[in-house]
């Protein structure tokens, strides 16, 4: 069996020493950014991307992987214990996860949150060993034109099916697309948007970007907020114990949130945080006694952390076998790929087995070893939540500064940092989400070079996208969620005159 | 098709969405900034405060990274910008930033070998 072969190949890669101990290193660091309030897994990802540069491609992308599922055993914690959800896609386990921890069953909710999350990705990985090499034979069929076009709809589809506003979101996409042009034009040599900066013939550093919008623009938004108002009351003693029945109840919802979590990981734009709520919302419907639900259901908590769980794995699968990511933190691995001087796309697949099949066995161990550390660390954990915010993030800041420097050596990029993370903050207030642009930011020279490749095929005739038919498939559902697009904004503006004269009659 | 091309598209969609985004509000939008205003809120001057300790922390870093080297940049950083969070004394992020350079010493010039001089003049 060629599949078998190639997992078993996989795990000789990731059990190798080097690997499995910045894999470890990784879910650690995950775990623990998690776990940390006001710290994202974006911020987590970027500060930590200098430090792959001496490392081997392989043992840099299971480190950073791990920090990215990590986070979503960590985020799930806090969650329980404090009704603080650590990364977004964790807000719904808040909802039963916390009034289960305030009637005493926290051991309970932790066990089936580490046990959940512990089937949901096994569920993802399963999917991904089967689906991804099904995906590879289909993306060879590919030409430039089907590249652009795909692109281009799981831009828009990243955009527009992410948290917020629709248009906020593809112009966000558009204007990363330009940042991304910024430097040396590969075919023609010329300097773009440079403004005679030296610097800048390099085009703007991804680390630079990252920690500037996720890391700096977080830190400017929640300098003197966090910490005021959160003083923690943790248990004194922490213990992962399942109440009886609660495995066999939890049972059905963890199948269903892993299938659910599966389905929308790999699609793009839809993420950990929409199956997450989409898990929640099922178990709401099915349950026979729904009124549980927002009152310590440990349904609420197994199926949506089965589902982000499940997510985060899936979602790795167009990223890796298509080059496509689906959002921001994928959209830094491919990144941090290319950096490693790895094109992604179908030929990674073949041309660096070891890489993609040791990826997938590092996930498996990275979750088993999720499991073992969570059960006895909770304690732990629970400790480190009350680090104060005003120690956190001027350590934090040295980190990016450190680390930015250290990609080119420079501190002109330092300085790009403090304005990118001004502009960050200016989006943030604005409420435009800035995942969007680092999506586009990635993709940006990709889609540059597929879209001019195509029209040279076809000697600049535009019907080339749409003759081709696999590209025309992508071009039409580009226009479908175009149209939604307009549909759900008519909707929006009744919807908002509605609440606007329902307000104005209360104020009567 | 020159360097511009693709360039000047992306700018045309740009200028297009940002025609359309006015036009468009969010209601999701408006309901988060109503569940926002009953959420304590830092004060304007502890705002401005904070953001400019750290943006005064960043660039102090540049400055001293250049001319002094890398321990007085570190230590000017999380000092200023430890001060940016009200709830800091000066003994307090006097006493992080001492230990954050000292930590910075070990790793990233010692262990890591970062290129950045410790100490330098001019």
């Amino acid at each position: 069996m060629d599949l078998f072969d190639n997992v078993l190949h996989g795990f000789s890669v990731a059990l190798q020493w080097e690997n499995l101990l910045w894999s470890l290193f990784g879910v650690f660091m995950g775990n623990m950014i998690g776990v940390l309030p006001g710290m994202g897994v974006l911020a987590a990802i970027s500060i930590l991307l200098p430090l792959t540069y001496a490392m081997t491609p392989v043992a840099a992308l299971m480190m950073l992987a791990g920090i990215y599922y990590g986070a979503q055993y960590g985020g799930g914690i806090t969650c329980i214990l404090l009704n603080l959800p650590g990364t977004p896609s964790h807000a719904v386990t808040c909802l039963d996860g916390n009034p289960l921890a305030r009637q005493g069953k926290s051991g309970s909710a932790l066990f089936m949150l580490v046990m959940a999350s512990f089937v949901g990705a096994s569920v993802g990985i399963v999917i991904m060993i089967l689906f991804s090499p099904l995906l590879v034979e289909v993306a060879f069929q590919f030409g430039p034109a089907e590249y652009f076009s795909m692109m281009m709809l799981g831009l828009f589809a990243g955009a527009t099916l992410a948290k917020g506003s629709a248009i906020k979101g593809i112009a966000m996409v558009f204007l990363g697309l330009l940042l991304g042009v910024v430097g040396t034009d590969v075919n023609t040599g010329t300097i773009r948007y440079g403004f005679g900066i030296i610097e800048l013939s390099d085009g703007i550093p991804l680390v630079a970007l990252a920690m500037g919008l996720f890391g700096l623009a977080d830190f400017f938004a929640n300098v003197n907020r966090i910490g005021k108002a959160t003083t923690v009351g943790a248990g004194p003693k922490m213990s992962v114990r399942p109440e009886p029945g609660d495995i066999r109840k939890s049972a059905m919802p963890v199948a269903r949130g892993s299938a659910i979590g599966a389905v929308l990981g790999i699609l793009p734009g839809t993420g950990a945080t929409i199956a997450s709520f989409m898990s929640y919302a099922v178990e709401k419907r099915v349950s026979k006694t729904p009124k549980r639900f927002g009152n310590g259901a440990i349904e609420g908590v197994a199926g949506p952390e089965a589902a982000n769980n499940s997510a985060a794995q899936t979602s790795f699968i167009p990223t890796m076998s298509l080059g496509i990511p689906g959002d921001s933190v994928m959209a830094l691995m491919l990144g941090a790929l290319i950096i490693h001087g790895i094109q992604p796309g179908p030929q990674m697949v073949t041309e660096h087995a070891d890489l993609f099949w040791g990826l997938i066995a590092s996930f498996w161990i990275g979750n088993i070893m999720l499991v073992v550390m969570n059960l006895p660390l909770i304690g732990m954990w629970a400790r480190l939540l009350k680090v104060p915010y005003k120690y956190l993030f001027p350590s934090a800041l040295f980190f990016v500064c450190v680390g930015v420097y250290s990609t080119n050596n420079n501190l002109f990029d330092v300085g790009m940092v403090l304005v990118l993370g001004l502009v960050g903050y200016l989006f943030l207030k604005l409420r435009f989400s800035p995942a969007p642009l680092l999506l586009g930011f990635v993709l940006g020279p990709m889609v540059e070079e597929n879209f001019r490749r195509a029209l040279l095929l076809s000697r600049g005739s535009m019907s080339v996208f749409i003759d081709r038919p696999i590209s025309a498939g992508f071009v039409y559902a580009i226009l479908a969620l175009a149209v939604w697009l307009v549909f759900s904004t008519v909707r929006n503006r009744k919807k908002l005159r509605e609440l606007e004269r329902t307000q104005a009659q209360a104020g009567a | 098709m020159g360097p511009g091309y693709f360039p000047l598209m992306v700018g045309c969609f740009l200028v297009a969405l940002g025609i359309l985004i006015p036009l468009s509000p969010d209601p999701d939008e408006v309901q988060e900034e109503l569940i926002e205003e009953h959420m304590p809120q830092p004060t304007r001057h502890e705002r401005v405060r904070g953001m400019a300790c750290i943006a005064a922390g960043i660039a102090l870093f540049i400055v001293l990274g250049s001319y002094l080297g890398f321990l007085p940049a570190t230590f000017a950083l999380v000092f200023v910008s430890a001060l940016g969070d009200t709830s800091n004394s000066v003994k307090s992020a006097a006493i992080l930033a001492l230990a954050m350079t000292v930590f910075g010493a070990v790793v990233f010039s010692w262990a890591l070998q970062l290129q950045f001089p410790m100490l330098r003049w001019g």
